[in-house]
């Protein structure tokens, strides 16, 4: 697929926009990387990944410069790893209030996540989850979140700060008993 | 000085004979599971290693300094049992393990007892001028950790990746969970 | 930046899909652009029934194939996190070892 010209509907500098292949391979890691911390599920996270780049390709023309695929690109896939998380319903979800303790067998069969902040991130709930993921692996500020998730300034910033508040707790906790009972 | 001791011990070790020989887990330390309250049993042949280090990401720089080290490792096996009292385990059950660990081509490099009855030693396995195998023994009144390593291995690179990965330390304490989405009432941030 | 922070975004870090990506995303674009228009849709509509068994098998394998595939991923990403679980305790015990050394436990 060609170079696309940007289309002066804003007045802004024209900026041409990379070609589908380069596309995929400048943003993979990118689109993927939001699936995979979002639903830390390889193969869901890579399905929704491809789809991202399938709806991309079908919507190609629309795309004004890198930027805006940028944008393109992070809202699309924030919105469907969030609509697909509510409908698998992937991870239970976390409150600061105390609950019943795994079962060995929960335990033994569990995904093994490689860290205990890793698995508190993705038993936050889904737009928690997101704003956490858009912000500590995107880099993003909270507007420009606002803007991919079309959420309000103050909402994002409620999200922001009930995750951390959430995850500061659960790690507090980890943290205690972990030095409590050090060799 | 945490660098030198352990300078000194693997200088030590190496100083011994040598003669490969493999770690079997006894059986009846698979019968602690039963009893325990939390258990872990990791079982990881050459190929399943391979497999592993397959998923590990270069992006990521713990994952990748993982991928570095289990690079030219054999195996790797850990059994780790926590247990809800004490006295749920004896010292018979790691006689099997510390006989096989006689044969001279290991040696205990690290003893260490202390008041409230947390044990720990550490073995080395000597390949030719290298080190060809770790094994790590840790005793609690309530928690045993048995960790076998085949393969090269540097036990001060090991030690300093706890610490990384995202959380300061590990317990294998239970965790919690619930099932309430608290997000479910915010109605007015449709999409 | 606090620790949580710094912890988070080593955490949440951009992540490679599968080094075969870019083509499979490529393939099925390809395969989406070359769909029939009415004509000639009709037009395979008659062939159909001559290429169904073959596209039929070529699904099941190709579904077994994806399937397999997929449980090599579940596989893989299970060694991976037992890996890292098992290196972390053996890190754990080896620094407790350490502590107990340095600080004069009995020998």
């Amino acid at each position: 697929m060609a170079s696309v010209p940007l289309k002066e509907l804003t007045g802004q500098s024209e900026e041409c926009v990379p070609a589908f292949p380069e596309a995929i391979e400048a943003h993979k890691a990118m689109v993927y990387g939001i699936a995979w911390n979002f639903l830390r599920d390889r193969t869901v996270a890579e399905e929704l990944a491809q789809d991202v780049f399938l709806l991309l390709h079908k919507k190609w023309d629309s795309i004004r410069s890198r930027e805006h695929l940028v944008f393109w690109l992070r809202k699309v896939t924030a919105h469907r790893a969030i609509d697909l998380a509510r409908k698998r319903k992937l991870h239970p979800e976390t409150t600061l209030k105390a609950t019943d303790e795994p079962t060995v067998l929960e335990r033994l069969h569990d995904s093994f996540l490689a860290s205990y902040l890793e698995r508190m991130v993705a038993s936050l709930p889904e737009k928690q989850r997101m704003v956490v993921v858009l912000r500590y692996q995107e880099d993003l500020e909270v507007e420009e979140i606002a803007d991919v998730l079309g959420m309000r300034v103050n909402t994002v910033k409620t999200h922001l700060n009930r995750a951390l508040d959430l995850l500061r707790a659960k790690t507090a906790v980890r943290l205690k008993k972990g030095l409590d009972s050090v060799v | 000085m945490k660098r030198n001791l352990f300078l000194f011990v693997t200088v030590l070790a190496l100083s011994f004979g040598t003669e490969a020989q493999e770690i079997k887990m006894p059986v009846n330390l698979e019968r602690l599971a039963e009893r325990a309250t939390e258990a872990v049993d990791v079982n990881l042949d050459a190929s399943m290693l391979q497999l592993a280090s397959g998923f590990l990401s270069k992006r990521d720089p713990d994952e990748a300094h993982v991928k570095q080290i289990v690079s030219k490792l054999k195996g790797v096996y850990v059994r780790s049992f926590e247990f809800d009292k004490e006295g749920q385990y004896s010292r018979s059950d790691l006689e099997s393990i510390r006989a096989q660990l006689k044969n001279p081509a290991w040696s205990r490099i690290v003893g260490v007892k202390s008041v409230k009855g947390e044990n720990s030693e550490v073995y080395l396995r000597k390949d030719g001028e290298k080190i060809g195998g770790l094994v790590v023994i840790a005793a609690e009144p309530k928690e045993l950790t048995v960790v076998h390593i085949d393969g090269p291995i540097n036990p001060e690179e090991l030690s300093e990746l706890s610490g990384h990965m995202g959380i300061p330390s590990m317990k294998l304490g239970p965790q919690k969970k619930s099932s309430h989405d608290d997000d479910e009432n915010e109605r007015q941030d449709e999409r | 930046m606090n620790g949580m922070d710094e912890e988070l975004r080593r955490a949440l870090v951009r992540r490679d899909p599968s080094p075969d990506f870019t083509a499979r995303v490529l393939a099925a674009s390809q395969t989406r652009a070359a769909e029939p228009g009415l004509l000639r849709s009709w037009l395979s509509r008659l062939l159909f029934g001559r290429w169904a068994a073959v596209a039929a098998t070529t699904l099941i394998v190709g579904g077994g194939i994806a399937y397999q595939q997929h449980e090599r991923d579940v596989q893989g990403e299970t060694a991976k996190q037992k890996l890292l679980v098992a290196l972390q305790i053996a890190g754990m015990k080896l620094q407790g070892t350490q502590r107990h050394v340095l600080s004069g436990g009995e020998r």
